[in-house]
């Protein structure tokens, strides 16, 4: 019997050597069977994951069970878990790009046409679109694209969600090892951003873009410079007043001036820094509206929470914010100033465009809209947990994920704002997540709540890779229903591309294109030589009011396609067959039907109506 | 008249726009490189900058005043 298990022993131990990994190759295996499988036809009001079958979820289960393995060895393999975190971006993130035949989202291929315009023109096309006022990242991807010898954008569009979340994890690894959570805490949180990551910001846009740039400066930040230690006499470590004490420190006039943060870099590679960041810093206040404000913010937060040693960054951040909007971006805010200052503060107002109106439409889309509120909480919940459990050198990363909500409270970016808060705070609340579950227990802030040794404790620590594991599959499993959970109209079909591409190919300049909301693969040609009108959306009682309006505009080609029709069943609430009803509608006053797909009709204008 | 005074003010803008960052950069720089300034020069610089800063937000302010 012994023999047989130290013959035995060698395979076991070899097994358990190599079962992350091949895990995670097995995931990739089901992955490849499940985006093969996948019917993208048969979406549902759910999104992307009613196309999705087992293997799917099988997959996400390996690589997920596959990295806790590998997290809780007693010695950490970063090469395995490297590996195995980037197969779980594969699959949260490659999916849609994988089943769905076109990019995703009208305003990526708003964003492509744009590209188009500075390709052809050598420049942006003042008062067409506000987002023009900001061309940094158009200009930039317009000169790859030309590099790329490509005749437009449009071929970035498909993956870019994947690429651009593959390249934020360069960042996150070095913000992750350098927070001052504990290497597991650092491995896991990064798993935790990516697995509840929802928020639809990473497709081809300046935000994901700047979102880029914005880890970037934090990450560099974060390496170069370490707080020097804080000691106080006279007080008992953890204590009340000895909280109290280190509070007060952080608006002191050292603390500001940067003198409590020593650089571990040379001289060299700090004035490397400076030009990187002043590099950074244009190209973000030329790309994005809400970014570089989110940027003085984490920056500030870095200086108070003495990981920053130079507050000359932030003074020259400001300046370039608003240097770019007075003199390049004056053609968006001329004769309406208020749009960018009137609307500071007004809470309920913002708090009604980002979550209550939201809340609306069939119970499917409820669903979703309430799942994402529902992982945001947990999240926050959690990173609340996280910061009374971690013990810590410095605060920086609760004042990393508190910071954006000022912006909440400045901005006015309409309805997104909230989502964009959450989104900058979310790669520290990970790592507050993960240190609720793998907390530091050294450092000179104590942790709030210590857990005594004894039963319990031990019991905790049985307990922690299992934990970690449904915590990330879950995450994982509810980004799955809800990023995906607007496929069924922000994703389109090659009818719908199709449909768009004969449009373009008929029209005349000066012509308008009509379409009964704004889900299409549209605007990515003809930028500023043809004109959209995008009917608005009605109460779902009078769905004839759509055709009504399409009619007055008398738009020289309509477009009605599956995607329009799923956003007014799913979102707006019309009834089941409504475009149906637009189309006879249209017919009968004077349109008629040039062309037809599957998933799209394309309508003209008769003689008679001209 | 306005339209005058609108024109004027993007190079007024631009122009403190350019010194303040030059003052920052150098003040920056000189942290960075280990050059130690005397602590007369060292104020002067802060001042200097806390100084063209105010002149360059009550410019942007003015900008924003006028054209807006």
């Amino acid at each position: 019997m012994s023999t047989l298990l130290q013959a035995r022993r060698p395979t076991v131990r070899l097994a358990r050597n190599h079962v992350g990994p091949w895990l995670g190759v097995a995931a990739i295996v089901l992955w490849f069977l499940a985006v093969q499988s996948a019917n993208y036809s048969r979406m549902t009001g759910y999104g992307l994951v009613s196309v999705l079958g087992w293997p799917y979820f099988v997959a996400l289960f390996s690589v997920v069970l596959g990295f806790c393995l590998e997290l809780f060895r007693p010695v950490l393999r970063p090469r395995n878990l490297l590996f195995l975190v980037m197969v779980f971006v594969l699959i949260l993130y490659g999916t849609a790009s994988a089943v769905e035949p076109v990019a995703a989202l009208t305003d990526s291929w708003i964003h492509a046409g744009f590209i188009q315009y500075i390709l052809t023109h050598g420049h942006p096309l003042n008062g067409y679109d506000a987002r023009f006022s900001w061309p940094g990242a158009f200009s930039m991807a317009a000169v790859l694209t030309k590099f790329a010898g490509q005749a437009n954008a449009i071929g970035f569009l498909r993956w870019f969600p994947l690429f651009i979340e593959l390249a934020y994890l360069a960042p996150l690894l070095v913000i992750a090892k350098f927070s001052g959570v504990g290497q597991r805490a650092a491995w896991l949180g990064i798993v935790i951003y990516f697995s509840a990551n929802w928020i639809y910001q990473d497709y081809f846009s300046p935000q994901a873009l700047n979102f880029f740039f914005f880890l970037v400066i934090i990450a560099a930040c974060l390496a170069c410079w370490q707080p020097m230690k804080m000691v106080l006499v006279n007080e008992r470590p953890g204590s009340l007043r000895d909280r109290l004490r280190r509070t007060r420190f952080f608006f002191t006039r050292d603390r500001l001036a940067g003198r409590q943060a020593h650089s571990t870099w040379g001289a060299r590679q700090d004035v490397g820094l400076l030009a990187l960041f002043l590099l950074l810093f244009l190209a973000a206040v030329m790309s994005h509206q809400l970014t570089p404000p989110a940027m003085v913010i984490a920056l500030v937060a870095l200086l108070a929470t003495r990981r920053l040693g130079r507050p000359e960054f932030i003074i020259l951040i400001v300046i370039f914010l608003f240097g770019w909007l007075s003199l390049g971006a004056s053609n968006y805010w001329v004769g309406h100033l208020s749009t960018i200052f009137g609307s500071v503060g007004q809470f309920s107002n913002k708090l009604s465009s980002n979550v209550t109106s939201r809340v609306t439409g069939q119970p499917t889309h409820l669903i979703v809209v309430k799942l994402r509120i529902l992982l945001t909480a947990v999240t926050f919940l959690m990173a609340g947990v996280g910061t009374l459990r971690r013990s810590t050198d410095s605060r920086t990363l609760e004042l990393l994920v508190a910071g954006p909500f000022l912006l909440f409270a400045a901005q006015s970016y309409g309805g997104e704002g909230l989502i964009r808060v959450v989104l900058y705070g979310l790669p520290f609340s990970a790592l507050l997540v993960a240190s609720a579950i793998v907390p530091r227990e050294d450092g000179e802030i104590r942790a709030f709540i210590r857990i005594p040794k004894g039963r319990i404790s031990r019991f905790i620590d049985f307990a922690i890779p299992t934990l970690a594991a449904i915590t990330v599959l879950v995450f994982a499993l509810v980004t799955t229903v809800v990023r995906g959970g607007n496929d069924a109209y922000e994703s389109f079909s090659l009818g719908e591309l199709s449909a768009v591409n004969y449009v373009y190919d008929h029209v005349h300049a000066g012509q308008i294109i009509g379409l009964a909301n704004y889900y299409m693969p549209i605007g990515q040609r003809d930028v500023g030589r043809v004109s959209e009108y995008i009917a608005p959306d009605e109460s779902p009682n009078h769905v004839v009011k759509v055709s009504l309006r399409l009619l007055r505009a008398k738009p020289e080609f309509i477009i009605l396609s599956k995607s329009q029709e799923a956003y007014g069943e799913e979102v707006v609430g019309y009834h089941a067959g409504w475009e149906k009803l637009v189309q006879e509608d249209l017919v009968g006053h004077g349109y008629t039907v040039v062309r037809h797909w599957a998933t799209a009709t394309v309508l003209k204008k008769s003689a008679s109506l001209t | 008249m306005i339209a005058d005074l609108a024109a004027l003010t993007a190079p007024v803008v631009l122009i403190i726009l350019l010194v303040v960052v030059a003052l920052v950069v150098l003040r920056g720089a000189c942290a960075v490189l280990g050059f130690v300034l005397k602590r007369t020069v060292s104020r002067n610089l802060d001042i200097a900058i806390a100084f063209t800063f105010l002149l360059y937000m009550a410019a942007v302010f003015l900008r924003f005043k006028i054209v807006g």
